[in-house]
This record gives C-alpha cells, sequence and structure tokens, in this order.
C-alpha cells in the first residue's frame, strides 16, 4: 500500500514535468521541428487506434490507413465544397469512417482470419482508387489544396499559426488517447481480449466474438477518421496517396514496435517512429526498407515492444529526482 | 429444465446423432457415457449453438436454443466446456475468470468512456467473483499467473471457473477429467458434486467410469449417435445393451 502511494506519486511527478515540457515546448522550438511534433501527434492518434485493433482484438487490419483517408477527404470537401470548418469536419470524418468501417464490418467481421486480413488490404486500395478515379469529386491525382485550419474568431486565434496549431493537436490526441485507454480497460475491453485470445471460448460464456469485433473495428475507424481530419487541415493539401500501403507498413511498426496489447505503446511508437526517421536523415527513398528492417529486428528481439523500455524508464526515473532532491 | 427432442445430426452419410431424446432437470446431475465417436461432442455443440442439428429441437426452460449463437445460449443460461482443453492462454487467472461476467450485461463504448456507476459495480462485482470463483475450483493465489502457464490439470479446473462466472443454470462439461491424474480427477469430481449445491444442473460427458457413477443421478448411453440406455448408475451398469456395446467397441482401450 505504502508503495503504491510512492508509485502514485511518482506518476504524478511524471504527468507534471510531462505536462510542462509539452506546454512549454513551441516557446523552445519552432519551424521544422514543430511540424514533426504535430505529424508525431497525428500518427499517435492513428496508432492507438490500430492498436486498439490489432493489440487488443488481434484483429490485424492492414487497411487502417483507409480510415484515415475516409476522415482526411471527409473533412477536406466539406470545407472545400461548403466552407464547414474543421470543427464540423472532424466529427463528420469520424462519424463517416465509422459508418464505412461498420458497412465493412458487417460484410467481413463475421468470418475473421485470413479473409478479414486479405479484405481490409483490398478496402483501402478501392477507397484509394475511388480517391484516384472520381475526378470531378477529388480532382484525382492533382490532389485537394486549399484545406485550411479553423480559427476561433472571438478569441482571435487562428490555428493556421504553428503553434497555436501544435496546442489544438495535443489536446486533441490527448483526448483521443484518454478515451481509446478508458475503453481498452473496460468491461468492453475484456470482450475485445476475448476475441484475441479464444473467441470460442468467449462464445461459450456469452461474449459475443461479432459485437466486440464490431466494436473495435468501428472505434478504430472513429479515431483514424479524427486523425485524418486533423492531417487534411494541417497540411492543407491532400491527394489519394494517403492510401498508400506504405503508410500501413510505417503504422504497424508503430504498433508493434510500441508494444501490442497496450495504448502507452504504439503512441510512444508513434513519437519514435515519426521523430527518429527524420533526425537520422533515413533518405525517403529507404525509409520503407528501413521501417521493414525495424519490424523485423523488433519482432525478434524486443517482442513486447518499446513499452518495455518505457516503463522500466518511468520506474527508474523518479527514483534519481528524488535522490538529487535529497542531496539537494 | 433442458430438452432435448428427437435431434438427429448427419456429416455427409454418416448419423453421428440419431433422433436423441432426453431431459436435465433442475440440480441435476446427468452424464452422457457412450465409446469415442458415439456423437457426444456432437450433442454437446447441438445444446450449446455450436452446430445446427439436421433434426431435431433443444430447449432450456421453454426457450428454443436451436438456431441461436453460443453466446446467445449462454444469455439463456446454458454454458459448456471443450474436450480440447481451452482457455485466453494470455490473460491472467483473474482475467480469465472475470470473462464470463460479461454474458449479463453489456456496455456501449460510451459507457466504457464514461465509467458510470454501473460499470464501475460491475467491475468490482466481477473482480470479486473471480476470486471467489478461482477459490471454489482451487486455484486461489494464482490470479496474476497467466492461464497458459498453467499445467494441464490447472487448466481444466480453470475452464470451470471461466464456465461459471457466466452464471450458468447448465453446466456441460465435455470430459473434465481426461488426462487427469486420479487425485485430480477426484477432486474434479467433488468440484462438480458441489455444483448441485449452487443450484447448477451439470450435464458431464466422462470416460473416468468411477468418477461417473460416483457423482451422476442419471446416465444416458449413447452408441453411433443412438440412445441406448438411459436411468441410474446401477440400471446402466446392468444393462445387457450397454455392457455388450462396450465390450464390442474395445471401450476399455479408449478409456486410456
Ligand atoms: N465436423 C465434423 N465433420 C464430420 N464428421 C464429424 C464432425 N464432428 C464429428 N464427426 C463425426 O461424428 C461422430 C461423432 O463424433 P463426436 O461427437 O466427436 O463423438 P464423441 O465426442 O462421442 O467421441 C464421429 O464419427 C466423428 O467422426
Ligand atoms: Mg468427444
Amino acid at each position: 500500500m505504502a508503495s503504491s502511494g510512492a508509485d502514485r506519486g511518482k506518476a504524478r511527478l511524471v504527468v507534471a514535468l510531462g505536462a510542462a515540457a509539452v506546454v512549454a515546448v513551441p516557446l523552445v522550438i519552432g519551424g521544422y521541428h514543430l511540424h514533426l511534433l504535430i505529424m508525431a501527434a497525428i500518427f499517435a492518434i492513428l496508432a492507438a487506434s490500430l492498436g486498439l485493433v490489432i493489440g487488443y482484438a488481434g484483429l490485424l487490419s492492414l487497411g487502417h490507413v483507409a480510415f484515415f483517408g475516409i476522415g482526411a477527404y471527409t473533412s477536406a470537401l466539406l470545407f472545400l465544397k461548403f466552407g464547414i470548418s474543421m470543427w464540423w469536419g472532424l466529427l463528420a470524418a469520424a462519424a463517416l469512417s465509422s459508418v464505412m468501417a461498420f458497412l465493412l464490418g458487417a460484410l467481413i467481421l463475421r468470418v475473421r482470419g485470413n479473409r478479414f486480413v486479405i479484405v481490409t488490404v483490398a478496402f483501402a486500395e478501392i477507397m484509394r482508387l475511388i480517391a484516384h478515379n472520381w475526378v470531378d469529386l477529388t480532382r484525382g491525382q492533382m490532389g485537394l489544396p486549399g484545406i485550411l485550419p479553423p480559427k476561433i474568431a472571438f478569441l482571435g486565434i487562428d490555428f493556421n499559426d504553428k503553434a497555436s496549431f501544435y496546442y489544438l493537436v495535443v489536446v486533441i490526441a490527448f483526448l483521443c488517447i484518454w478515451m481509446l485507454s478508458r475503453i481498452a480497460r473496460s468491461p468492453l475491453g475484456w470482450g475485445f481480449l476475448a476475441v484475441r485470445e479464444n473467441e470460442t471460448l468467449g462464445e461459450s460464456v456469452g461474449v459475443s466474438a461479432y459485437r466486440h469485433a464490431m466494436a473495435v473495428f468501428v472505434v478504430g475507424a472513429f479515431f483514424a477518421g479524427i486523425a485524418g481530419s486533423l492531417y487534411a487541415h494541417y497540411i492543407n493539401f491532400i491527394a489519394p496517396d494517403l492510401f498508400y500501403f506504405s503508410y500501413t507498413t510505417i503504422l504497424l511498426v508503430m504498433v508493434v514496435m510500441g508494444g501490442l496489447g497496450t495504448i502507452a505503446g504504439p503512441v510512444i511508437g508513434a513519437l519514435v517512429f515519426t521523430l527518429v526517421p527524420e533526425y537520422l536523415r533515413v533518405a525517403s527513398e529507404y525509409r520503407l526498407v528501413f521501417f521493414g528492417a525495424i519490424l523485423i529486428v523488433g519482432i525478434l528481439f524486443v517482442p513486447r515492444g518499446l513499452i518495455e523500455l518505457w516503463e522500466r524508464a518511468l520506474r527508474a526515473l523518479p527514483a534519481r529526482v528524488r535522490e538529487l532532491m535529497a542531496r539537494g | 429444465m433442458l430438452e432435448v427432442c428427437n435431434v438427429s445430426v448427419t456429416f455427409g452419410g454418416l448419423a453421428a446423432l440419431s433422433d436423441v431424446s432426453f431431459n436435465v432437470g433442475a440440480s441435476e446431475v446427468a452424464s452422457v457415457i457412450g465409446p469415442n465417436g458415439a456423437g457426444k461432442t456432437t450433442l454437446f455443440n447441438v445444446i450449446t449453438g455450436f452446430r445446427r442439428p439436421t433434426r431435431g429441437d433443444v430447449a432450456f426452460s421453454g426457450q428454443p436454443l436451436v438456431g441461436r449463437i453460443p453466446s446467445d445460449v449462454a444469455r439463456a443460461g446454458v454454458v459448456r466446456t471443450f474436450q480440447k482443453t481451452e482457455v485466453f492462454p494470455g490473460l491472467t487467472l483473474f482475467e480469465c475468470a472475470r470473462m464470463g461476467s460479461l454474458c449479463h450485461q453489456r456496455f456501449t463504448v460510451w459507457d466504457a468512456i464514461a465509467r458510470g456507476k454501473r460499470l464501475r459495480d460491475f467491475e468490482r462485482k466481477a473482480g470479486e467473483r473471480a476470486r471467489e470463483l478461482l477459490d471454489f475450483v482451487g486455484l486461489g493465489g494464482k490470479e496474476k499467473q497467466l492461464a497458459g502457464a498453467l499445467s494441464y490439470g490447472e487448466q481444466r479446473l480453470l475452464e470451470v471457473a471461466v464456465g461459471l462466472a457466466a452464471d450458468p443454470r447448465l453446466l456441460l462439461l465435455d470430459e473434465p477429467a481426461s488426462g487427469m491424474n486420479p487425485d485430480e480427477a477426484e477432486r474434479m469430481g467433488s468440484l462438480i458434486a458441489k455444483l448441485r449445491q449452487r443450484s447448477i444442473s451439470v450435464l458431464l460427458v466422462e470416460h473416468n467410469m468411477a468418477l461417473v457413477m460416483d457423482i451422476s443421478d442419471r446416465i444416458i448411453v449413447l452408441h453411433h449417435g443412438v440412445k441406448i440406455a438411459e436411468g441410474t448408475p446401477d440400471h446402466v451398469a446392468n444393462d445387457r445393451r450397454v455392457v455388450e456395446a462396450y465390450l464390442g467397441s474395445g471401450w476399455g482401450d479408449a478409456q486410456g
């Protein structure tokens, strides 16, 4: 009991330090570095949502990027055609991604397994082809430019400013990840685990595999849609290559290397694998090779993922902080 | 309580079950015996919604079960275990044993995010119940171990706890003592006998004859998918057709 109190103290300290760091970041860095952090936060939402689908429910969805793309296009088109701001676009993106996931799920989630995996890949490819070929709506390969970030007029905030957008994306990412964590550890989340571990046994004790597979698939798509909307309004431009399989590979690296069966793991994975390749200046044409190699090495040598290193750090760091304080 | 009515199952040309009928009453321990391939597991699959019968009906407390999916059958109060051991290998015993609590309560995504009183109460009760059930089957104190790391005999006990968490009124056990040493088998036997005190009926498939004779109120004998006898343990043990069926099929070898 005493140690759990101390742990809670430690955790609070870490959270407080972390929050202070997150708030201070735009004061210290800017430009390209800030851009990377914004991308990392968007990827954190996307990776965490896929982490719920793959890591908790064990559904190997290789088409998650499709829901990201659907979200991006929904939000972008609402803005460009009707002048609807990101505030509503974000919700519409989440809603449409979820509806698409529901429809796809109704088709394929009764029979899971290999067929599911293949259909998810095909689904992402079909979405890409639609974005590519429905030129009247999407301008095809030319893409959609001019997707502006939102404003809060009466406060005089324009999220076109990078630092403002950074705060916005951090708040939204935090909320999304918080919700995903709550879902993951709720009784609904136990049901996801039953699907992953042994759906036959789950069924026999009253845990419907279909219902839980559907729930996790739709929730995953919902948050992927949010990430897509944020991406579109941040980059201001989207094109059909959003749906490429290569993004799925990068996402998988973030999720698997971050740590399966956790939400924090994919979030850490997203931060690490957005920032590290940039700072290591891995040339973009080799980036996929780089990610592929990491995935293989990681699966072989760090099966529990980066989350394991993080947990160790959490245990070790505050102890050192306390030591320093005791000395001082 | 359970009414199995003229159930037949054919696989291609093979009749796995032919016109099988019987009932199981409240707080009764009934056993289904018969040589390997007699159709016992198929019968369980039919009752619990894992397989549709070619013909016939199954009802529990008056509700029809045929055509419902297994999780629905469990919600009606009928839960089974499997001949081949089934656990949630990557979960702790605690997580395994509370899973079945989900049988009778549903939570939406919104419930999960809001964490209202109903959900928190449910979590607490499911946790308490999981601990109680692990104690009940003799796995108390091992809550934090992974199910996949348990010994075979312990996994079979865990299966009973997992099933009981769904709060069944009828528990179907498919060879729960198979592969157990005599000590473990005896423990399983007394565990099954204790279910009666919890007002849970049991339908048992088991090759361990000592165990079956000891705890059954009634025995149903299947042979090539046909019910050839039904009655008290004494009655069945002295039935000429039963003895013939067993001698004829090399029952002694299959007993393992
Ligand atoms: N899925 C199936 N497909 C074809 N035949 C099956 C299937 N399941 C069981 N059988 C056959 O049905 C008969 C009864 O099997 P089963 O119910 O497993 O017997 P028991 O549990 O009494 O040993 C056996 O002859 C078996 O080969
Ligand atoms: Mg069998």
